[in-house]
This record gives structure tokens, C-alpha cells and sequence, in this order.
């Protein structure tokens, strides 16, 4: 065990620290380096005065400092006086019932990993099906609506007109199904409810969200 | 309070330096602490590996104040400073943003 790992110790333990001068610092030990500067938060001063008059005792003055940085080179001697988890108020250390939390504008925070309640999207069955839903299934082969000719306007020199049903290369827009799919109404492969909703391409299902109205907190313009 | 108590916070979990204190302390008030008695408070401009410092604020005549003390202990104002450079080595502690005129406690 090395010698600042005997300091690191003390760490977060009220410390009482004599400095050249006749002070003694009380406060709790926070931080130092290897000149010994001590960081000292909620720290007090203590000076003894020499009575004017012999056989008055002295006077000790007290003086709240906060937070202090100590310089190591004027530090006499350093004990400690209490535990930290007598002392210690910092925040999460004393988890429990009833520990008060500072409270935003009604947004409760997410664990991490998670966004906030609000901004993580639909819900389960809520929008745009999920990932695994949009995946192709079986010997399924991704389609590729992108060359479907908008309707009305003709295919591709090689395909038959819409509705016909027909070759890899000119699926119906509408349809989007995989090539050399069973014409319209047969869908042996598929059930009902899953297949290509004629909408959403293979592989995008990340569209946001249908908009629902306001986001919770913002109110819309001109409202009033 | 809050800025006290944010940087004890940021002390206290990332285990910073006692350096890296002052740096957070830049163009902030501080009271600086000598030996023999004498302190400053001003606004932190600087300071370097040894500890000097410079407090004060050139375009303003009365930024630093120095205090000392009586005999009874009591603290008063000795000077009013533009700017000052303290040397390191008579410093003993450096107090980050401290409360104004604090009232000293008699026991």
C-alpha cells in the first residue's frame, strides 16, 4: 500500500488541519496531490488570540470558510476526527425512503439507456410495425418498390401494365411484394396483417412517429 | 452555495487536483489567506505551479482589498488595491467564492 493510497484513506472524512500560524482548519477532506494542497469543503476556522491580561484564558475566534484550498507547504500536522458516513452529506450517499430529489417540469428522468418518458416514441403496437415485423420471412426476397412506376404511368419497357401481376422488375406500387408474388389476394407465405403494408420499405422502419398532437409541456401557438 | 456546492460535488466524484480548483476559480472571487495574518479578497485573475497569484482588476481603483488583523483578533481593512500579485510561498489557503463581509463568531 503506497503512501497516498494511506492518505486516500481520509478522503471524505472530517479532518483537523493545523496550519503555521496558530489556525487549525476543521472541515472534510476532499481532494489533495502530491504537495499535500488539501481541498476542504464546509470548513471552519479556528484562531486562538493571546488574552491581554495573564490569567485570562485565551480567545478563540471561529470563522466559516466553505469550500478551501489548503497549500501544502503551510500545513503543520493533520488528524482526523470523524467517519465520513457520520459527517458526509453529499448527495447519494444516503439512499433511501423519503430522500428528496430536485424535481424538473414534470419530465421524470429515464435509467440510463433509456430516453425520457415522452420522447422515446410510440408505444408497443402503437405507429409503424416493429422491426421484426417489417423483416423479410421465409424465402422472401427483398422487394424493391423504389422501381415500381408510380401508378398510372407505365412501367418499365419490359413490364406488364399494374394489376396484371407479374415479374421481379415492376411490382404494383401498392403491393410491394416479393417478386414472383402469387397474384393479389393469394399470399400463401404471409399472414394476414404482416405483410407489406404497401406503405413502409424493407429495412425502414425507423420513420418517426405519426405526429399525436403537442408534445407533453409545450403549448401549441397561438392557442390563446 | 450552489456553485460551492456543484464544485465540492465535481471534487468529490471525479477526483480532481486541488489545482484544478483554482482553475474553476478564474475571474471569480476569491480570499486568499497569507502568513502573518494578511488577506485578499479580489477577483482571481491567475496563478502559476508555485501558487503565486493575481488578484485585482485593472480598470477597477478598488477590486482587492487587503485585510489584517488588530490585536483583539479582529479583522479590518487595510488597503483598497487595483491589482496584486501574491507570492506563493506566503500563501497558506485560497477560499473560492466567500461570503461576503462573513460575520466572525466569538466563542
Amino acid at each position: 500500500m503506497s503512501r497516498s493510497s494511506k492518505f486516500l484513506q481520509w478522503i471524505n472524512f472530517r479532518v483537523r488541519v493545523t496550519v503555521q500560524d496558530n489556525r487549525m482548519i476543521v472541515g472534510t477532506f476532499l481532494a489533495f496531490d502530491k504537495h499535500m494542497n488539501l481541498v476542504l469543503s464546509d470548513s471552519e476556522e479556528y484562531r486562538t488570540i493571546k488574552a491581554k491580561k495573564a490569567g485570562h484564558p485565551p480567545k478563540e475566534i471561529r470563522r466559516v470558510l466553505g469550500l478551501v484550498l489548503l497549500r501544502g507547504d503551510s500545513i503543520i500536522h493533520m488528524s482526523a476526527e470523524a467517519q465520513p458516513s457520520q459527517t458526509s452529506k453529499r448527495i447519494g450517499d444516503g439512499e433511501g425512503k423519503g430522500k428528496a430529489a430536485p424535481a424538473s417540469r414534470g419530465v421524470s428522468i429515464a435509467p440510463v439507456g433509456q430516453a425520457p418518458a415522452g420522447l422515446a416514441g410510440p408505444g408497443r403496437g402503437v405507429g409503424a410495425p416493429g422491426m421484426s415485423h417489417m423483416l423479410p420471412t421465409g424465402k422472401a426476397v427483398t422487394s424493391a418498390p423504389t422501381h415500381a412506376p408510380p401508378p398510372g404511368m407505365g412501367g418499365p419497357p419490359m413490364g406488364p401494365p399494374p394489376g396484371m401481376g407479374g415479374p421481379p422488375m415492376g411490382a404494383p406500387p401498392g403491393m410491394g411484394g416479393p417478386p414472383m408474388a402469387p397474384p393479389p389476394g393469394i399470399r400463401p407465405s404471409m399472414p394476414p396483417g404482416q405483410g407489406p403494408s404497401g406503405m413502409s420499405r424493407p429495412g425502414n422502419d425507423q420513420r418517426p412517429p405519426p405526429p399525436s398532437g403537442v408534445p407533453p409541456g409545450i403549448r401549441p401557438p397561438n392557442s390563446n | 452555495m450552489s456553485v460551492e456546492e456543484n464544485k465540492a460535488e465535481e471534487l468529490a466524484t471525479q477526483k480532481m487536483f486541488p489545482l484544478e480548483l483554482l482553475e474553476l476559480s478564474i475571474n471569480q472571487k476569491v480570499l486568499v489567506i497569507m502568513i502573518e495574518q494578511q488577506e485578499f479578497v479580489g477577483t482571481f485573475r491567475g496563478f502559476d505551479p508555485y501558487f503565486n497569484c493575481v488578484l485585482g482588476n485593472l480598470n477597477s481603483p478598488n477590486d482587492v482589498t487587503e485585510y489584517g488583523y488588530d490585536k483583539n483578533g479582529n479583522r479590518q481593512v487595510e488597503a483598497k488595491l487595483s491589482s496584486i500579485l501574491l507570492q506563493g510561498t506566503h500563501i497558506v489557503m485560497i477560499v473560492p467564492s466567500p461570503e461576503e463581509d462573513e460575520p466572525e463568531q466569538k466563542e
